[in-house]
């Protein structure tokens, strides 16, 4: 019995998605549970999938969607609409495509509007009262009971919950104290059928989103709490309070909305186009109007509408792409920057220097990493989502004083932050404290607000006092074997197509800073779990420079001159400054070009700064770069940087392709040059890994900008965190999904074009398409249009659109006017 | 001169609130200019402040009071209020409801500039009311939200309750002399209402301040209030729920020689304040362990206006009102310093004889800096300023101790002492110049300061059980339930379609 119902359990928990929790905070595609059904045959309770249309039509009106789009748009999806013929309507030839146009811009025909959430359960609130307080990392007053399992410690206690009524509290006490019995028990009190258990749990799981996907994360990580426990309680309280389950399956939307006639409807949708397209319209030409509006209803208008949106874009992105050639010779600094959006603006801005060549990889540098700093209490998992963390690197100062200096500092800062910790959560020592360091508080709160920039200054001063840095290597060779760091190696190199070395080569991952940003790891690197990318950095670089790897790589093909030295750097996305990680790492013989390499990357981050002021909210480009600067250590900033807000796009190809372009910080660029990757594992990685979670960052902002209130976290500003766990929003309630309202939007302009992703690629057709049809994954994605793929072999060969029957050319912009 | 700094500082938050209505959200700076406006006030007030010190005092006849409680409360209230507009500034960038934070934040500090400088009974009345209404004006602010308007519905209906008691108590007075009363006279008054009736109306007010510092029985209207945004929490905590204890010290003349109102003020806190702090160790989320933070505070603060300390209260007021305020501002900080702890050294397991040691050694430096500071500053003692006296030094050995406990190098115990002794200086000589600033009333019948033992060892005995679950058996367990219970507001019945946020967004 306890067999089969924790195979019930595991079913129904089969399609939650693990959400990671803020304090590395993971991108995820919120539906990916869905991803093998069609992105448009999705029904999920309360969730839109697309813009509205006025907002669509407000785009038309702008010019952001044209008439070309629309008709492209609809023969890429309605494939019938190639042969059809062209028709007579008031004297005028009329295509199938420019009629359907013409009903997308008129009819008010509305789509059924999703269907809004159930209405509270009284269940919630005990449940999320107990979920909190048992996974609360720093509690006070830890649940009684908590080593026996969730289950086990609510039963004990809720025996004795003054908010239960006595009949419920006898029904819990009758109920066995372990969670798969009681699990078992309280379906059958709630008389549900075997045959309606996994409905009934995946019903129950749906409830609260938030915890459940939290939970779900837990359970594979630190394992205190799983979902078999967590649907214990509830069903146990359900079965206390005489609650029903909740429906199983959603209800169908209202009836009311669709007219119980669809030839009617037809009708009268064809009467009412043909009547705006001709004076007197004769009923033949009804019924030819409506033959063709039957190849279009109404619930696929706003799906045409935003593959016409995405088109738009992507056609000029595709424009934009030339046929450039990689400059000749030997660059005499490479940087090689992580695959986000925000790097694009700095390697732009970076490229002006003659001899300066960028490139594009995950973030992480192929080294993925479990990170304790010197001494430390804790470790990051800094790697991409997909891995586990396997290899524990830690740092090993250069210099015992230093490091011993600064370990003293630390814990000095760690006994005072104890202190401060300690009569803070004590019962009887809050009011003093508040009476004595209230006033300090009230000094730092005004220069905080008034003078951020000072008050940083002040406060990183006297830590620098207290702590100075200290010098340190990471320590690679312990972490990975040789075989390991060779084979890192190689595959970094030919993934990224990296033909040649120049003398420096800066491995730049990159970091976000902000205070007082619950939401800080989310601008943090999302190949390296949500954590700035200096320790991966630092690591490649260690491999990198490491004479026995060079050695193993040159018999594999893989020659490093021995003047090329590689440096880790680190970009901050705030300030956009380079900052070099370790530089007592490097010689002296590379210490001028390195000073060049700085200098210049100090006039590219200026620049850089400058142009991103444009566009963020409450900067302007006239501001000082100090300024501009200071929003980094602002407590009152809520929107710091826009992170990746607006990334549209993957482009997988060598830089010479969109050197020439701005691409405006939107999209993803990683190198690959199909001649360095004869056997196609490179690209064959790329599609499978950074491309995939540059997949579930886009589908991250695309629907936490279409589902406010559902699948994004909402507006900061009452945002209410439980550790580095999540956040409520107000004074309880489901944990928040999603990205912040902040993220997407300032006030109601949306700051991120909600476009799915467009991955462009130039290598072989057929090697993408053997990749594709091995891979079930990037078929679902690709087949059921969750992203977009376009292609082209060479710089030379016109681009080809991927479809499920096969490849199809890519229209261009200057597409076939049709006669009106 | 006075009086001319003085006229700019009562009027700044209303301009300002003027301003912010009416300047067209074009110029895209209503915010920031009602947050200057009011930060003129603020200068006007710390004007005031240092005219007051050289001798020029401000107006004290008519409608205004003009004592140092009401130059005290000006500054900080118009200062805190713009140093949060300033924040709210940037915070609620963007956010379509920025304006009419700026509007209610700025006729709640005008109100509460009145209610705090008023003179005379009505004013006073008058600021106090308007204050609550500003007050649930801006739990309003998001008001599309099912939380938020259960916030307001709470407070708006305790309030409703709690202030009910003022105005009759308010008419009893003005009916009884025919007129406005100076606050400074309600004494008097007293002298010609027969006695069962002054008993009546200390209570009425009493009831009227418990409510609005959110002290048993109007304990739950506060947690309900976290759907607003965080500078309104910041505003509500630093600056509405204080309004209490300024009620009870103005009308001391009348409800300090009360002793029963007084021993209902003392019980009231005492029982909010261990009521809070269990509440508080079971709270996982940031904002609601701050709200049971203040709920106690409050309590605190009011067991002090029950002992008839009433320096001492409004000493804890103005400093738990900088530091709440700024806890609430930085409520998004917890994340980014869980992961700069994680990279300071492991702390050393720490050994028994060690903690015998920090302990004997904090208790011992705590001991000396405190006699020393207390015999040098201010040799008279009274039972109430040693029992409070007594809350520092037990905070000051557990800091120490906890510190010590962490690491125990030279530089920590000089830290330690140096800070002990700044802070213990410090505070007993603040706490020495507000006693002379504010003069208790003249025949008071103050709660005995012995029944602070009964709190405190309430608290010390929660603290245990709270750390010991393995020797506190079953009681443990019912009374973890119980605050657990206690912890949670329950949700609003009603929620709201998704589609009512929209409709308000197209708006």
């Amino acid at each position: 019995m306890s067999l089969l119902i924790q195979a019930h359990v595991a079913q129904a928990a089969h399609d939650v998605i693990a959400v990671w929790p803020i304090g590395s905070f993971i991108a995820l595609n919120p539906l990916a549970a869905h991803e093998s059904t069609r992105f448009e045959n999705i029904h999920e309770p309360g969730i839109t999938l697309t813009q509205t249309l006025p907002r669509y039509r407000a785009q038309y009106a702008s010019g952001r969607i044209t008439r070309p789009d629309l008709i492209s748009a609809l023969h890429e999806r309605i494939g019938e609409l190639d042969g059809f013929p062209v028709l007579e309507l008031g004297r005028m030839a009329w295509s199938a495509a420019e009629i359907l146009v013409e009903e997308m811009l008129r009819s008010d025909s509305r789509p059924p509007t999703p269907r809004t959430l159930s209405a509270a359960d009284p269940l919630e609130q005990h449940v999320t009262k107990w979920v909190a307080a048992f996974v609360d990392p720093d509690a006070q007053w830890p649940i009684p009971g908590r080593r026996d399992g969730f289950y086990s410690a609510w039963h004990a206690l809720s025996v004795h919950d003054p908010h239960l009524s006595r009949l419920a509290r006898r029904r819990i006490r009758s109920l066995p104290d372990q969670a798969l019995p009681a699990l078992t028990a309280a379906l059958t009190h709630l008389g549900v059928a075997d045959g309606a258990t996994v409905q009934t749990l995946t019903a129950e799981l749906a409830a609260l989103p938030g915890w459940t996907s939290y939970l779900k994360w837990r359970s594979e990580h630190s394992g205190d709490i799983d979902l078999t426990e967590y649907l214990a309680v509830r069903l146990a309280l359900r079965h206390a309070l005489d609650l029903p389950p909740r429906p199983l399956s959603p209800r169908p939307g209202p009836d009311g909305d669709h007219p119980p006639d669809p030839a009617k409807e037809l009708w009268a949708r064809a009467e009412q186009i043909s009547a705006t397209l001709s004076p007197s319209p004769t009923r033949a030409e009804v019924a030819m109007v409506a033959r063709v509006l039957i190849l279009h209803p109404p619930t696929d208008h706003p799906f045409t509408w935003q593959a016409a949106y995405e088109s738009h874009y992507r056609t000029a992105l595709v424009q934009s792409i030339t046929y450039g050639t990689a400059a000749p010779g030997r660059p005499t600094v490479q940087v090689v920057m992580c695959i986000d959006p925000r790097s694009e603006g700095v390697r732009r801005h970076l490229e002006s220097h003659p001899g300066l060549e960028t490139l594009g990889f995950a973030g992480f540098f192929g080294v993925p990493v479990r990170f304790t700093s010197f001494q430390g209490r804790g470790a990051v998992d800094s790697l991409p989502a997909l891995l586990r963390p396997r290899h524990a690197v830690t740092e090993s100062p250069t210099s015992p004083q230093r490091a011993h200096r600064r370990s003293r500092g630390l814990r000095f800062l760690d006994a005072a932050a104890h202190a401060l910790h300690a009569t803070e959560n004590a019962t009887a020592t809050p009011f003093a404290l508040a009476e004595t360091a209230g006033w300090f508080y009230g000094a730092t709160t005004f220069t905080r607000t008034l003078a951020p920039g000072l008050h940083h200054t002040l406060t990183r001063t006297w830590r620098t006092l207290i702590a100075p840095p200290s010098p340190s290597e990471v320590t690679v060779s312990d972490a990975f074997s040789l075989e390991e760091r060779v084979t890192l190696a190689e595959a970094a190199v030919t993934m990224m197509g990296l033909h040649q070395f120049a003398p420096l080569i800066v491995l730049t991952g990159h970091r976000s800073t902000s205070i007082n940003n619950l939401y800080q790891s989310a601008l943090d690197c999302g190949a390296c779990g949500g954590n700035p990318g200096a320790v991966n950095a630092r690591a490649a670089a260690a491999i990198f420079n490491d004479p026995t790897v060079r050695a193993a790589l040159a018999p594999r093909g893989i020659t490093i001159p021995e003047d090329t030295v590689f440096v880790a750097a680190l970009h901050d996305t705030v300030a956009d400054t380079i900052t070099v990680l370790d530089p007592h790492l490097v010689p002296d013989t590379h210490a001028t070009e390195l000073a060049e390499f700085i200098v210049h990357a100090r006039a590219a981050a200026d620049h850089l700064v400058r142009e991103r002021a444009t566009t963020l909210p409450g900067a302007h480009p006239h501001q000082s770069l100090a300024r501009l600067r200071a929003r980094a250590h602002d407590w009152a900033e809520v929107y710091p940087e826009l992170g990746l807000a607006g990334n549209a796009a993957m482009i997988i190809g060598p830089r010479e392709m969109t050197a020439s372009a701005n691409l405006h910080r939107r999209v993803f660029l990683h190198s690959y040059r199909t001649e360095m990757d004869p056997d196609g594992t490179g690209l064959e990685t790329i599609l499978t890994a950074p491309m995939i979670v540059a997949q579930w960052i886009n589908h991250q902002y695309y629907f936490s900008t279409l589902n406010p209130d559902v699948l994004s976290a909402g507006t900061k500003t009452i945002h209410n965190a439980i550790g580095g766990i999540g956040v409520l929003a107000g004074h309880s309630g489901d944990l928040r999904r999603g990205l912040p309202w902040q993220s997407v939007a300032v006030g109601d302009t949306l700051l991120h074009e909600p476009v799915r992703l467009s991955v462009i690629v130039q290598a072989p057709l057929e090697r993408i398409g053997d990749i594709i049809s091995g891979n079930q994954v990037l078929r679902d994605l690709f087949d059921n249009d969750w992203i977009t793929l376009t292609a082209r072999p060479s710089p030379t060969t016109p681009w080809h659109r991927y479809t499920r029957y096969g490849w199809a050319s890519q229209p261009t912009r200057t597409h076939k006017k049709e006669n009106r | 001169m006075g009086s001319v700094v003085f006229t700019i500082a009562v009027t700044a938050p209303w301009v300002a609130v003027v301003v912010a209505a009416l300047l067209p959200a074009s110029t895209g700076t209503v915010a920031r200019a009602a947050a200057w406006v009011t930060g003129t006030g603020a200068v006007a007030a710390v004007a005031t402040g240092l005219l007051a010190v050289l001798g020029e005092r401000p107006p004290s006849g008519g409608l205004w009071a003009g004592d140092p409680v009401a130059v005290l409360m000006l500054m900080l209230v118009l200062w805190l209020s713009a140093v949060i507009q300033v924040f709210a500034v940037r915070y609620l960038r963007g956010d379509l409801r920025q304006r009419w934070f700026a509007v209610w934040a700025n006729a709640l500090t005008g109100s509460t500039v009145v209610m705090v400088c008023a003179g005379t009974v009505v004013t006073f009345t008058v600021g106090w009311i308007a204050a609550g209404l500003c007050l649930v004006f801006l739990l309003n602010t998001y008001r599309s939200l099912p939380q938020a308007r259960q916030g307001v519905r709470r407070a708006g209906l305790s309030f409703l309750i709690a202030d009910a008691p003022l105005v009759v108590a308010v008419l009893i007075l003005t009916l009884a002399v025919g007129g406005d009363v100076r606050l400074a006279q309600v004494g008097s008054v007293a002298g010609i209402l027969p006695e069962g009736m002054v008993v009546a109306v200390a209570l009425l007010l009493v009831v009227a301040a418990l409510g609005r510092s959110a002290q048993f029985p109007f304990h739950r209207w506060l947690p309900s209030t976290l759907a607003a945004p965080t500078p309104v929490s910041a505003l509500l905590h630093a600056g509405v729920v204080n309004a209490g204890a300024i009620l009870v010290i103005r009308f001391s003349p009348l409800i300090a020689p009360v002793a029963v109102a007084m021993l209902v003020i003392f019980a009231a806190g005492a029982a909010t304040l261990v009521y809070a702090a269990a509440v508080r160790l079971v709270k996982p989320d940031v904002k609601g362990r701050l709200v049971f933070s203040t709920a106690g505070q409050m309590g605190f603060m009011m067991m002090a206006v029950g002992l008839g300390a009433f320096a001492a209260a409004v000493f804890h007021l103005l400093a738990h009102a900088l530091y709440k305020s700024a806890l609430f501002l930085s409520a998004g900080t917890g994340v980014a310093r869980h992961a700069e702890q994680r990279t300071w050294p492991a702390p050393e397991p720490s050994s028994r004889s060690r903690t015998v040691a920090a302990a004997l050694l904090a208790t011992t430096l705590t001991v000396a800096v405190l006699v020393a500071a207390k015999v040098v500053l201010a040799p008279q003692a009274t039972p109430a300023s040693l029992a409070l006296l007594g809350f520092v030094a037990f905070t000051a050995v557990v800091a120490i101790a906890a510190g010590l406990r962490r690491t125990m190098t030279t530089a920590t115990l000089t830290a330690a002492g140096i800070g002990l002794t700044v802070l213990g200086f410090f505070y007993v000589a603040f706490l020495g110049l507000f006693d002379s600033l504010i003069s208790p009333a003249a025949s008071m019948q103050p709660a005995s300061p012995w029944l602070l033992l009964i709190p405190a060892a309430l608290l010390l005995g929660l603290q245990w059980l709270a750390r010991s679950p393995r020797t506190a058996g079953g009681m443990h367990r019912v009374l973890y339930m119980w605050a657990l219970a206690e912890s949670t507001v329950s949700p609003p019945t009603r929620i709201e379609p998704v589609r009512a946020r929209q409709k308000e967004v197209v708006a």
